[in-house]
Order: C-alpha cells, then structure tokens, then sequence
C-alpha cells in the first residue's frame, strides 16, 4: 500500500517538474513532507543537499533517496519509475504527433514561439540555482571565474573539468 | 549544400522551414550504434552535477563538440522542447537527443543511461557513504563544485541566448516572460505561455505593419 502510494506521489512530481528546479523542490517538499510525512523538515534538507551533490537530474536523485528512506531498494526503484514515468509518456507522445502532423505550420511557429520563454526559464535557474549553491563571494567568483573559462574557451575545455576543478579549490577555500 | 541531420539520425520534423519534409538518413556517415549512445548519455548521468540545467552545457560539449552528432540548430530546437514541457529537463532531453541519434531504440538508450547512474550513486551513499558527506573537505569541495555549476548554468543561458535572441520580438518576450515570473512567482510554465501568446502578437503586428510599409519580406526565421 505504501509502494503504491509512493508511486503515485511520484508520478505527481514527475508532472509537475518543471522549468529546471525551480518548482520541483518545493512540490516534494508539499509531497512527501507536508502530505505523507515520510520525511521531517530536516531530513528533506539532507535529501536536497544530497541531491544537488550527486550526479544526475536533482528530480530523480530525490526519489530515488526518499523511496529508500520508505520502502529500502524496492521503495528506491518505484518512486524512480513513478518520477521518470510520466516524462517518457509525454515525449512519446510529442514525437509521435510531431511525425503525425508532419511538422505543419503551427509546429514550426510555436516552435519558434515558445523559445524566449524557455530561454526565460534558463535564466532564471541561473538565479535560483545561485541562491542554493552559492554561500559567500567566493562562490561567486567561482561561479564567474567558470562562466568566464567556457566562454573564452570555447568548447576546448571539458565543463566537467571545470567543475571538478573548482571543487578541488573549494577543498583549500571552504 | 543542405544540411543534413549530423551524425546520420533521425532529426524530429519541426517545422516547414526545415530542409526536407520528414527524418532522413545522411547515407555518409554512419549512425552511432544504440550502444554507443547508451554509453554516452551514462557518461553524461555519471558527470553532471547540479541537475538538468547544468547538464545542458555537458550534453552540448558531449555530442556536439566531442562527437559531433548534433548540429547547434537541432540542440536548440530540442533543447525548447525538453524545457517547455513538463518533466525533469535531464530526462526529457535524454530521450529527445536519444531519438533524434537513433530513433525510438536510442531514446530509450538514453533516458536509461542518464537514469541508471543517479539511481546507483544515490542508492550507494543512502545505504553506506551517507556519513561520509559530513567531511569538511567534502563539503568543501562541493561547494566549490557547486558555484562552479551556476557558471556552467550562465554559460547554457548564454549560448542559446546568442542563438534564440535575433531580433526586437524574440527580445521583448524573453524580458517579458522571465520578468512576470520572477516578480509574480507564479508557476513557471507561465513564461512558456506569455512567450508563444507575445510572439504571435508582435509577429502578427509586424505583418500588418509591413503589408503597410512594404517591407513585410521577414529574414526566414528557423
């Protein structure tokens, strides 16, 4: 009953993830804090610092770790399924119609239409990424030291390598 | 010279304005094998931190800079696609990315390459490294790790800003978008809706203006 329950809440937050972060913290916090209390409030914030720690979408490491939390592996594997299940229906289902409509004039236009709104989303995951990852000036300055190295080298440095570089120096620094 | 759909996939019909009608296969080079991709897109799960986002950069680095299987223009039109949709970005763009190198087998490859990791990893820290993440050098490096994220993050927004904002409209409803929801915080697929209805109104407005002035000829946008 709780495996399924589980399920549900998940596909819930699988839905309403959107816009990069943004609203996906807040709707398992409302999920599973607030509707299930499968964890307390600090036991969330520990899921969430995990889940920006780790590799792979925050989204997915969240449930992953609170089905464990619930229901051990078991619990781990259904609330995954239940958050990345809803996203692979809604895929299939965009391209399926985008072959059936032979991408008509609509699809071209909104295509079109719909960028400055996502470029929009982008941008304001830069902020709210920001206000959670970053503690003091010096994450700022890495924060532009590493926007400044991609631009400048553009596409010859591996991101990944920034990154793990500046955790090297956040190592000596924090 | 058209341009083909680079790395041999299948490109998803967008629109009119693309080069055919429908997907087709640029017989020159090979398509990535369902496994390559597989491989790829686990990679790319195992490497990103700091979400779907911050993925967006590695994914572009990955396949269009290291391996070379997408074109700028298709990353962007898939990149609007995962967003403006509901879902986590990283696993909408897997499966978009994924089907456009190798049709429905390769989205399939994907999603499951950038699940598979975030699953592993955060199943083997729950049940026995949790105390490990208390270590001041760990948190040390990744907060190091993490501001260095919001570079990677800027750095996305900045790439496709340079290819998505060409002129006055495109302009007027970014601004537009993000600025309704940063001052009003309403739920965010609002600034997808403002987006499409303020395009729509301004491209419709500078028809009408042009029919007028006789400059209605509009650079084909793509």
């Amino acid at each position: 009953m709780q495996l399924l329950e589980l399920l549900v809440s998940f596909l819930i937050i699988g839905v309403g993830a959107y816009g990069g972060g943004t609203v996906t913290i807040p709707l398992i916090e409302r999920e599973i804090v607030v509707r299930h209390g499968w964890l307390d409030g600090e036991g969330f914030a520990e899921v969430v610092a995990l889940a920006q720690m780790t590799p792979g979408p925050i989204a997915v490491n969240a449930a992953t770790f609170t089905g464990y939390r619930v229901a051990g592996v078991t619990g781990a594997a259904v609330a995954t399924v239940g958050v990345v299940t809803p996203s692979l229906v809604i895929m299939c289902c965009l391209v399926f119609l985008l072959h059936q409509t032979r991408g008509g004039e609509w699809a071209g236009r909104l295509r079109r239409w719909v960028k400055p709104g996502v470029l929009a989303l982008i941008t304001l995951a830069v902020w709210s990424i920001s206000r959670a990852a970053i503690v003091s000036w010096h994450g700022w300055v890495i924060a532009a030291a590493s926007l400044g190295i991609l631009l400048l080298l553009e596409g010859k440095v591996h991101p990944v390598v920034v990154v793990i570089g500046f955790g090297l120096v956040g190592i000596f620094l924090f | 010279m058209p341009e083909g759909v680079k790395g041999g996939g299948r490109g998803l019909p967008y629109g009119p304005s693309r080069d055919g009608a429908l997907p087709f296969y640029d017989a020159d080079i090979p398509p990535p094998s369902c496994w390559s991709v597989f491989v790829s897109f686990l990679r790319i799960g195992v490497l990103t931190f700091g979400g779907g986002v911050a993925m967006l950069t590695v994914l572009w680095h990955e396949l269009g800079v290291r391996r070379d299987w997408i074109a700028e223009r298709d990353f962007v039109d898939n990149t609007a696609l995962a967003t403006s949709v509901p879902g986590p970005i990283a696993v909408n763009m897997a499966f978009l990315e994924g089907y456009h190198l190798r049709g429905g087998r390769g989205a399939a490859a994907a999603a499951l390459g950038v699940i598979l990791p975030s699953f592993v990893v955060i199943l083997l820290i729950a049940a026995l490294l949790l105390r490990f993440f208390d270590h001041p050098r760990v948190e040390g490096f990744f907060r190091g790790a993490g501001a260095a994220v919001v570079g990677l993050v800027a750095y996305a927004a900045v790439k496709l800003g340079k290819v998505i904002l060409r002129g006055w409209r495109e302009i007027i409803a970014w601004v537009a978008a993000g600025g309704v929801v940063l001052a009003t915080g309403v739920h965010p697929v609002a600034a997808v809706v403002i987006s499409v209805l303020l395009c729509g109104a301004l491209s419709r407005l500078g028809r009408r203006v042009g029919q007028d002035g006789g400059k209605g000829v509009r650079r084909a946008a793509s």
